[in-house]
Formats: C-alpha cells, structure tokens, sequence
C-alpha cells in the first residue's frame, strides 16, 4: 500500500503505487512567511481581521450594487421633497390670526372689543366705549310698582313725579344722557309717552318724563298702562375725565399666548396677558356682587372652569402624572401667537412623521427588504458562497458579519440622513434661539431607532434567505407587509393594540415616542391643545403618542424598547445563524 | 464570543496538528445522496501529499466528493477528515487547505488584486500582509501584468488563475481543484497545468480533477478514478495504462495511400491486422499501444507516405473506464 494512498477497504485494483514527488523547485517564487498558526487555527481568533474583511467586502459588494445607489436616491428624493415642502412652511410663516375675535370692533366705535373687554363696556353698543362710562343696573321697578323713590342715577322711559335735586350728566357722557335744563313742553301724546333716547319733557302735570339716564333724589315712576315704559336703577361706572385713546386692532391679535409649564406639575397655571379676564374693575362692574352683569352682551366669569381660582388655566393629571385635560378660564390663554404654536406644532408633527413613517416606515422595511434579504442567499444561488465560508472562519460568524457590513452602509446612511434632516428642520424651524438644540435628541435617536429597525429587518429577512432561497424573498414581503400594517396600527391605536406589540415597527414607533417626550416634555399640552383647537396642528395630534410602556418616564420606555428590539435581532441571529451551519452550499 | 447554536464541534485545538501520519484528506465510507440520486457511494480514499488526479466522466462524482471534502456539503453516511477534523462541524482545516470549484462565478467588480487580498483576509491575515501574499500568487500564476485589472474583463483562463491564485494565498498544504482546465484555450491549459505542477514539486497535496485522460497525464501519474459515484480505481496512472495496453487498441491513420502503408505497418509484430474503415483511413490493430507507437514514425517516415493525422481512439477515459468496468465484472 503506497504510504500516499491508501486504498481503506482494499478492494480495488489495479494496486495503487507510490508517488513519485520532485523535490521542491528552487525557481519558485517563495511565499511570505506565515504569521504564528495560532492566529490561523482558532475559529474565534482574529475576529478583528475576519469581521473587517467580511464586513468590509459586504459593504463593498453592496456599494457597486445598482439597487443600493437606486434605494439610497429614492431616500434623499423623498427627504428632500418633504423638506421643501416643510421649509415652504416654515420660511413663509402664518399669518396672525385674532383666535378670539377680539381686534374686531363690532360696534364701529373706534374701540376693538379687546379693549372694550379691558374697559367693562359692550362692543355691541357704540353709545358705550372706554371712558364713556357705563350704567351698572342695580334693581328694576317690580312689575306691581308703579314708583319708586331715593337717590340714584335711573335708566328707563318713566318720569319724574317729584324731586329734591337732579344731577348734571358726567363730563364723558354717552347719548343716552338725558339733559333737565331748559325742559320743553310735552305737547302730545306722542311726545309724552314716546320720548326719543336722550331726550326729555315736562308735562302738563309737572311730570318730567325721559328717556335714558339720569341722575335723580326723588320720586321716579312709569306708567304701568304704556308697555315701552320701564325703569331700573343703579350705579354709573367707569366714567374718564380725559379720551382713552383708541388701540389698533393690531394690538389684540396673538395678544394672549399660553402661559404653561407642563413639567412643572402644577395644576393651576396660565396668566391673562392681555387683562380682558382681570379687567380693572374700577371701572367695570363689581363682578363679586352681580357676577352675570354683563349676561346679555356676552357671557363672561372669570372661574369658568370653578376651580376656585379667577383667570388661570386648570392642568388635569392622572394617577401616572401625565397630562389628561387642560381648561382655561374665559379669556385666558385664548390667544396664542401662530408662530409660536402652531408653527411649533406644526414643526413638531413633521419630525415625528418623518422619523416614523419615512424612516421607520418606508426606509427602515423597504432598504433591508431589498438589500438584505439576498444578503447570504444570492451568494448561494451565484456559487460564490463557497470562496467566503470555505474559509477558516465560522458561519455563524459570517452571518453575523454579513450583517454587520449591511449596516456598515445603511446605518451610516440613515443616521446621516436623519441627522442632515434634523440640522436643516433645527435651523428653520420655530423658536426663538437660531438652533433648536432640543430636536437633535430626537433626530439622533430616530437615526439610532432607524438603524436598529434596520438591524432587525436585515436580520429577519437575511434569515428568511437563508432558510428557503425560493420562498425566502415571499415570506420576507409578507412580513414587510405584516410590519408596515402593524406600524399604522400601532400609530393610530396610541400604541396600545397588543397585537401591534408583536411587531418590530411597535417598537421602533415607541423608542421615537420616548425621544419626543425627552426633547419635548410638553408634548401631551400641544396635543390635547391642538387637537381641541388648531386644525393646523392635527399632524401633531396623529403622529405624536405617548410611550405606552412607562407614560411617566421616558428614558424607561426608551431601553425596555430597544431591549425589545435587540431581544428581536438577537432571536434572529440565532435563527440564520442555526439555518446557515445545517445549510449545504451546493 | 458569539453564540453557536450548531456548529460547536470539539474543542478546537490551538494548532492544527502537522502530523506527516495524518493524511491531508481521508474519507471512510462516504456516501451522499441527493433524495433517490446518488452522488458518492461508499468511497474510502486517504490522500496525502504530491498531486493525485480525480478522474471520471461528467457525473462520476467528482465534484460532489470536493464540496464533502471542503464541507460545502454534508455526507449522507461515512466520515471526512481534513488534517484529522472533519469539515462540516469546524472550519479550522481551511486555514491549511485551498479549494478552486468547477464554477465560473468571480465577483467581475473586483480586480484580480483585490478579489485575492480580500479573500486572503478571511484567513485572519492583516490588510498589508494579505496584499504581500496576493501580489505573490498572482505573480505565480502569471497575473501580475493585469492584477489591477476587473475581473469581468479577464478572458477564462485568466479567470482560472485567479481562482488558483486565491486558493494559493494562505500557503495551503492541500489544494483542491475541481476541473481547473476545464474550458481553457490550450495555451490557458498549459499555464494551469504547469502551474500544478509546480505546485506539486513544492511538497504539497494537489487534488485536481478533470474527464480527460490526458489532461491529467500531463500533470501527475497517481490517479484516482471515480465512476457513477464509485471508487473504481487508484493508483499508478503507468501501472494502469500498461494493463489497458494489454488489451486490443486501435490506431487510426489517415492518409491517401492507406493501403501501402497496411503492407508496411504489417510488418511490425506487435500489430495485429489493418482495416479500412474509410477510402483514407487505416486503422491498425495492437495490443501493445506503446510498442507499435515507438517505431511508427520512423515507418512512416522511410516509407515516403504521407500522412496526416495519427489518432488513439481507445486511449481515453471511456476506453480505460470500459476496461476497468470489464474487469470488475
């Protein structure tokens, strides 16, 4: 038996003879000397240099793909498209707009209801203005009187049956004063009980009858057989020695913004910026002694919401801490300035609807359902699997490795990407400092939550190629359509359908939820105030959720997330790696 | 450490044991069935050292005993050692073994330089040390001059090389090549083929396989002949040759006076008898191939006759497998 082959079971012929070997040629090239066999042998040494050759061939490989340069142009088109359309927004701005109405001079006396609010007096009445003072009725003639005496400054069409003493009107009076002196003749019927406003006469009787107000001690009566004829008594208010001069409506526009710190925790908060729930009620009505005086032009108290405290907005919490209602007196907070809220608003509903449905969504499924599921399966199908495993490297390691030089290039691509966005939306988007440093927490960690969501498709769909080269690609669709489902899902269910859970997009969707509420801890404010009130930020109210896992602290909700996530790849991992040691590579 | 659900084997030793008693490659009772078809049955070979020629039609199972042995795949029944470990649990033999398959896929993007570099670095060599080892094999098998060049420009032969080159790069003690001149032009063929064997006369095992003959004539003597999966023959191509000699072959000359040329190679003893198959054919018929072939020329040459062409139908793989098969049953 030759000592170089060995026939084991003998039973062939013709008998096998030794080999003849030339001794080794001198005119050969001598090979570099070997680094230490120990470096070579061991399956788990050098880990450094295989990983970086696998991952930087993969990355390589993928780099001169075609279909990688198509996905990654589709992917800035589609940034750049929402961008302009964002910057549109933010660089036009939005026009101030009057939320309450109250720049508007109803009465078209010069003065805007805004004002006209501060001052106590009707908008609806152009007799009544700031500084023109204003009757504050105190009782009225019961309907089985007939007169009434003492004095007080009368408002009615009655007459005056006796008198000690009538006063002057007051220097800034409005037209309904009624002038005593130089009293003319009542000299019919019509005269005497049709009395114009403002005017007044003296009957045959010695009655002066008037229609208006008058400031009288005596005896003041109607006569109860004429139904135009009416009385009631009171007080004159608010009455300025000097004009007041008229504001420009400009004035009550974005006049009264919101006035919250909702991490404060505190449940009384708000000011009245622009006093028309304070008011000054020198010269208004004594609100504490007839709260619904003013009922009939406009319903106004200030403690609408009753919990005790005049002019404030009420923060309602739950048993978590977090925010459930927020109501507001009557003329607080109503008027918050466009650009500061809902430009703010509208700001925060596109980062969250960029990070969520074009980079988890659309970029985090569709990149590894492309590039990452023929990640190990088209080196199968090709043949060329064999120069990369028959290599004294482990497949388990290979497949992990090829992974890794997947996101060698995808997650660089969707971190910078996310980042590239973040800058551009950080520099114009609201706010009054030049940056917005607090959006670059959340764009980071939708980059980081998109190149994890990434990891974990590139994973699943790279397993699936390696489990069926044939169904592997179908499978890896119908779960890419099971995930983009699952992710509206969760969205539109605040995160709280279980069966979204099961998903990887649940995840992704609630570590970008905690990131908002780290960067932005007033967002549940923006959302209960713009879903109630701003159809301009309902973007806001879609996209923003809160973490469902720890509502209260968001850091918690971020990692028991991405543990959930890296619990996901990890399961994966397993999986290809399992499939591709049994798998035989034909 | 990364976990490893399945591919654990024994502990692995530091060093590959380089132990002149273990053969490069062993295989007891292996067979490998692919559902009802059989691709190896029961083939029992331990090779090691110099280069051994797998021979065997299309379909004998040539490429399905290589892909066992570089564990690409698993065998059915039988064991596999490569330097003592068998393949398909621990890849640890590959750091001493380099394996060229029959296909023809390359990565074209890449050039000849770079494919060999990065596959060098799969062998945990750094990035410096991997470009020193595939400047060398390119340069041995004749690349240098288009090393920088992409692949998918390479013509087949060039393909080839590279692929021996990149087998070449970790300074295997086992080279494996399967069907390595396989579509080659003939000046393509005789590079590989000096390559090999020079290869060979380094003092390391070459396991090549080819379907023809003479193509592995050329590079080595010690065979191995597989046939439908089975082990037929192995050994000394010489010492087979000379029983296949001994048995009726046919040499067929074509020229214009074939029956001149009769009345002279009748003479020769060991020539049996003549035949005419066509007007400008004649075929001699011998049993001693080597004997009538070491005094034709001279015949033909001092008989003035001319003659164009000197054919050995029967000195081919399926001549030898026929005898072989004949003498099995």
């Amino acid at each position: 038996m030759s000592e170089k082959i060995r026939n084991l079971d003998d039973n062939h012929n013709p008998i096998p003879q030794p080999l003849a070997h030339d001794e080794p040629s001198s005119s050969m090239p001598k090979t570099p000397p070997l680094p230490d066999r120990i470096v070579l042998n061991s399956v788990w040494s050098s880990l450094d240099r295989k990983a970086g050759a696998v991952i930087e061939f993969t990355a390589r490989q993928l780099r001169v793909r075609a279909s990688t340069w198509v996905i990654a142009t589709v992917g800035v088109l589609l940034m750049l498209l929402l961008l302009a359309t964002y910057a549109e927004a933010m660089v036009e701005g939005l026009e101030p707009v009057d939320d309450d109405g109250d720049s508007v001079d109803w009465d078209e006396d010069g003065y805007p209801l805004g004002q006209e609010r501060k001052w106590g007096t009707s908008d609806w009445n152009s007799a009544e203005y700031p500084g023109s003072g204003r009757f504050v009725s105190d009782q009225w003639l019961n309907w089985n009187e007939d007169e009434h005496t003492g004095n007080h400054t009368y408002r009615g069409n009655a007459k005056i049956t006796s008198y000690s003493w009538i006063g002057t009107p007051p220097v800034s009076q409005s037209e309904a004063w009624v002038e005593v002196e130089n009293l003319s003749v009542c000299t019919d019927y019509e005269e005497r009980y049709d009395v114009q406003l403002g005017t007044s006469c003296l009957t045959e009787d010695d009655e002066i009858r008037f229609n208006g107000l008058i400031r009288v001690n005596g005896t003041v009566g109607i006569d109860s057989d004429h139904w135009y004829s009416y009385l009631e008594w009171g007080e004159f208010v608010g009455v300025s020695e000097t004009p007041i001069p008229k504001d420009p409506p400009s004035m009550y526009i974005d006049e009264d913004g919101f006035d919250i710190d909702v991490s404060s925790g505190n449940t009384s908060q708000g000011f009245d910026d622009d006093g028309d729930c304070i008011r000054d009620w020198d010269f208004a009505a004594d609100i504490s002694t007839n709260p619904e005086e003013m009922f009939w032009q406009e319903y106004f108290t200030p403690d609408s919401n009753r919990n005790g405290i005049n002019c404030d907005v009420e923060l309602e919490y739950d048993l978590n801490g977090n925010l459930i209602s927020i109501e507001a007196d009557d003329f607080v907070d109503e008027d918050p300035s466009e650009q500061d809220f809902v430009l703010e608003s509208l700001h925060r509903g596109f980062v969250l609807a960029v990070g969520k449905v074009a980079f988890l969504f659309l970029l985090g499924i569709f990149i590894p359902l492309f590039l990452a599921t023929g990640l190990i399966r088209d080196e199968m199908a090709s043949g060329t699997m064999y120069y990369l495993v028959g290599k004294p490297i482990h497949r388990a390691e290979f497949f992990v490795y090829r992974i890794l030089g997947f996101m060698a290039i995808t997650a660089p691509y969707m971190v910078v990407l996310a980042l590239l966005v973040g800058l551009v939306t950080s520099f114009i988007g609201p706010g009054d400092s030049l940056f917005r440093f607090q959006d670059l927490t959340v764009w980071l960690i939708i980059g980081i939550t998109s190149a994890l969501v990434l990891l974990a498709y590139s994973t699943t769909f790279s397993a699936l190629g390696v489990i069926s080269k044939k169904f592997g690609i179908y499978i890896a669709l119908v779960m890419g359509v099971w995930e983009f489902i699952m992710a509206f899902f969760s969205l539109l269910s605040s995160g709280q359908s279980r069966v979204a859970w099961l998903s990887v997009s649940h995840w992704g969707l609630e570590m970008v939820n905690s990131a908002a509420l780290i960067a932005w801890p007033d967002s549940s404010y923006y959302d209960i105030i713009g879903s109630g009130f701003f159809n301009s930020s309902v973007i806001f109210s879609i996209f923003w959720n809160e973490p469902v896992i720890s509502p209260g602290s968001p850091i918690v909700s971020l990692l028991v997330s991405s543990f959930f996530l890296i619990l996901y790849i990890g399961i994966w991992v397993l999986i290809g790696q399992s499939f591709l040691g049994r798998r035989e590579i034909d | 450490m990364m976990p490893d659900p399945e591919q654990v084997g024994p502990p692995v030793p530091s060093t590959i044991p380089v132990d002149q008693n273990v053969p490069a490659l062993m295989l007891e009772h292996v067979s490998k069935w692919y559902g009802q078809v059989i691709g190896l049955n029961d083939v029992s070979l331990a090779i090691g050292g110099g280069v051994t020629g797998i021979l065997g039609p299309n379909g004998a199972g040539k490429s399905t005993l290589f892909k066992i042995l570089v564990g690409r795949l698993k065998p059915s029944q039988g064991t596999v050692r490569l330097f003592g470990i068998d393949p398909w649990r621990n890849p640890a033999p590959y750091s001493r073994v380099g394996y060229v398959s029959e296909g023809e896929k390359l990565y074209d993007w890449m050039t000849g330089h770079d494919f060999v570099t990065t596959l060098a670095r799969l062998y945990g060599f750094t990035r410096d040390e991997a470009s020193a080892r595939a400047d060398h094999v390119l340069e041995f098998v004749n690349l240098s001059d288009v090393a920088h060049k992409q692949i998918g420009k390479y013509s087949k032969g060039m393909r080839q090389r590279v692929k021996i080159a990149h087998a070449l790069v970790n300074d295997p003690d086992l080279i494996i090549l399967d069907e390595p001149l396989q579509g080659c032009d003939p000046v393509a063929r005789t590079t590989i083929m000096n390559v090999i064997r020079e290869i060979g006369s380094m003092g390391k095992t070459v396991v090549v396989s080819s379907h023809i003959l003479s193509e592995i004539e050329r590079i080595t003597e010690q065979i191995v002949i597989l046939h439908n999966g089975r082990l037929l023959a192995l050994g000394n191509l010489h010492a087979i040759r000379g029983m296949l000699d001994k048995h009726p072959h046919r040499i067929l000359l074509t020229t214009d006076t074939p029956r001149e040329l009769a009345a002279r190679t009748l003479v020769i003893d060991e020539v049996h008898g003549v035949r005419f198959p066509l007007p400008h054919q004649l075929e001699i018929q011998t049993n001693d191939l080597n004997a009538v072939h070491s005094v034709l020329p001279s015949l033909i040459t001092s008989s003035g006759l001319r003659v164009s062409s000197i054919q050995n139908p029967d000195d081919n793989l399926e001549s030898l497998l026929a005898y072989l098969m004949e003498g099995r049953s």
